[in-house]
């Protein structure tokens, strides 16, 4: 399990090694605030989304589910997009209306980006990892919260480190995203290390 | 002169020098190939700097020599010289012409250059230089400190870090320590007053953070896998500084109360 965790931390993180949601990891990145916000968000979402999309992927669409219950062969994989959407949809909605009351700076500050969670291939991303590597519950959960903190740390580090750049004095051409660009490929390169470790 | 004695260049010079007897020791131990890898790299970055000079008025920098230094240290191996040309160009422009030159860049230009090197031909296996070149660091490093280039925390914290996760997984940490290569890593790469963090609790966690990233990346079955380690544990160590220097200047801010206040 311990693991699990530091692989999709680390070797496996969706951000870096996967380019999964990179979107809003290049765009609220500016300011490490904002991105430690985010982060937390998504690993929520992250956290919640794919435990229950594992046990609506295993008890209502698996043919197995189905077999079992001698109704014959009902394949409903077909729709695990459209469900795994829907509960993602729902979770970020929740999330939203909870920042709205309780940390509503960070609502603000979010902005778009809080609804466009709902469509963040990292999240998506996620619970089809999950359904094909064949995780059961507990590795799920696990998966689902060190991804989540996996990307949380890939975008605070870019963030502290963009912040950093303040300082520096970039050619006019590449300010702004283009330095985003870079360093994102510098951390990518530096997480590709942890490939052989616990493997 | 402006600005007094204490100005950028006199930090890179204190550090080409400090490096020069760990760069004798280096060809003496792995031969002529390392002293061409080096020149080589040399030419490569400085023609980058005096692109970067002529085309924005960035200033060249002395540390140039050290970051060549690094890669026959570092690199000694059977590379062709169409390899070296382009890591160092990969190195020096990525690494740090492109943020505005030394002192401005995040990762150490030598250690951008050895990661691409390493990642891009794995295939070329790298000797470790032995305790004579670990020994030939030693002078170099004790004037760094006295200086004040080289932050005795990360140095500290580093040891510290390593020899925890080695005893964590089993090995002896000593084997690390005679190696030249690693001792060379932790002194001018791991130390390098850039690329690390600039607070002061800060450098107590970065390096402890490097010392057991090397550790945890160098252990393999078969024994210590030295150089690899020592870069991408310095990689990411000095991506995650700013990080670190953040958290650590929030911390402080939470917890210190001015006295009026």
């Amino acid at each position: 399990m311990t693991d699990l965790f530091l692989r999709s931390v680390f070797a496996e993180n969706l951000a870096l090694s996967f380019f999964l949601g990179i979107c809003t990891f290049l765009a609220v990145s500016k300011r490490l605030e904002t991105a430690v916000g985010l982060g937390i968000a998504l690993t929520v979402v992250q956290a919640i989304t794919v435990p229950i999309n594992y046990l609506i992927f295993t008890h209502l669409l698996r043919p197995e589910t189905w077999a079992a219950l001698g109704l014959g062969d009902i394949d409903l994989t077909f729709l695990n997009l459209i469900a795994f959407i829907g509960v993602i949809a729902a979770m970020v909605q929740i999330l939203e209306m909870v920042l709205d009351r309780f940390v509503p700076a960070l609502y603000r500050a979010l902005g778009i980006y809080l609804p466009l969670i709902t469509v963040n291939c990292a999240i998506l991303g996620g619970s089809l990892f999950m359904v094909e590597r064949g995780y059961d519950f507990t590795e799920s959960v696990v998966f689902g919260v060190g991804s989540g903190v996996g990307w949380a740390l890939a975008i605070m580090a870019l963030a502290a480190i963009r912040e950093r750049l303040n300082y520096a004095d970039i050619p006019g051409g590449l300010r702004g995203l283009g330095m985003a660009f870079i360093v994102t490929g510098l951390l990518s390169m530096g997480f590709t290390a942890f490939a052989g470790v616990g493997s | 002169m402006m600005g007094g004695v204490w100005h950028r260049d006199t930090i890179s010079w204190l550090i080409v020098a400090a490096a020069l007897p760990a760069a004798v020791a280096a060809v003496g131990t792995f031969g002529p190939l390392a002293l061409g890898h080096m020149l080589l790299a040399l030419a490569v970055i400085v023609f980058w700097q005096l692109v970067f000079l002529w085309s924005r008025a960035q200033p060249v920098s002395p540390i140039a020599i050290v970051t060549a230094i690094a890669v026959g240290v570092l690199a000694p191996g059977e590379f062709a010289p169409w390899q070296i040309v382009l890591a160092a160009s990969f190195g020096t422009v990525i690494g740090e012409q492109v943020f505005g030159g030394w002192g401005r860049n995040i990762v150490n230009a030598a250690v951008a250059m050895l990661a691409f090197l390493y990642f891009a031909f794995p295939q070329t296996t790298i000797p470790g230089g032995g305790q004579l070149l670990a020994l030939a660091v030693i002078p170099g490093a004790l004037m760094l400190l006295v200086t004040g280039v080289l932050s005795w925390q990360v140095v500290l914290s580093a040891v510290v870090g390593t020899i925890t996760v080695s005893l964590g997984l089993g090995e002896n940490p000593m084997t690390v320590f005679a190696s030249g290569s690693m001792v060379f890593g932790l002194v001018f790469l791991v130390g390098d007053p850039v690329a690390s963090s600039a607070t002061r609790a800060g450098r107590w966690i970065y390096g402890f953070l490097a010392g057991a990233l090397l550790a945890l990346l160098g252990w393999t079955d078969t024994g210590f896998d030295g150089p690899q380690a020592i870069i991408f544990a310095c990689l990411v160590a000095s991506l995650l500084a700013p990080l670190i220097d953040a958290g650590v200047i929030a911390a402080t801010r939470r917890f210190w109360r001015p006295y009026n206040g």
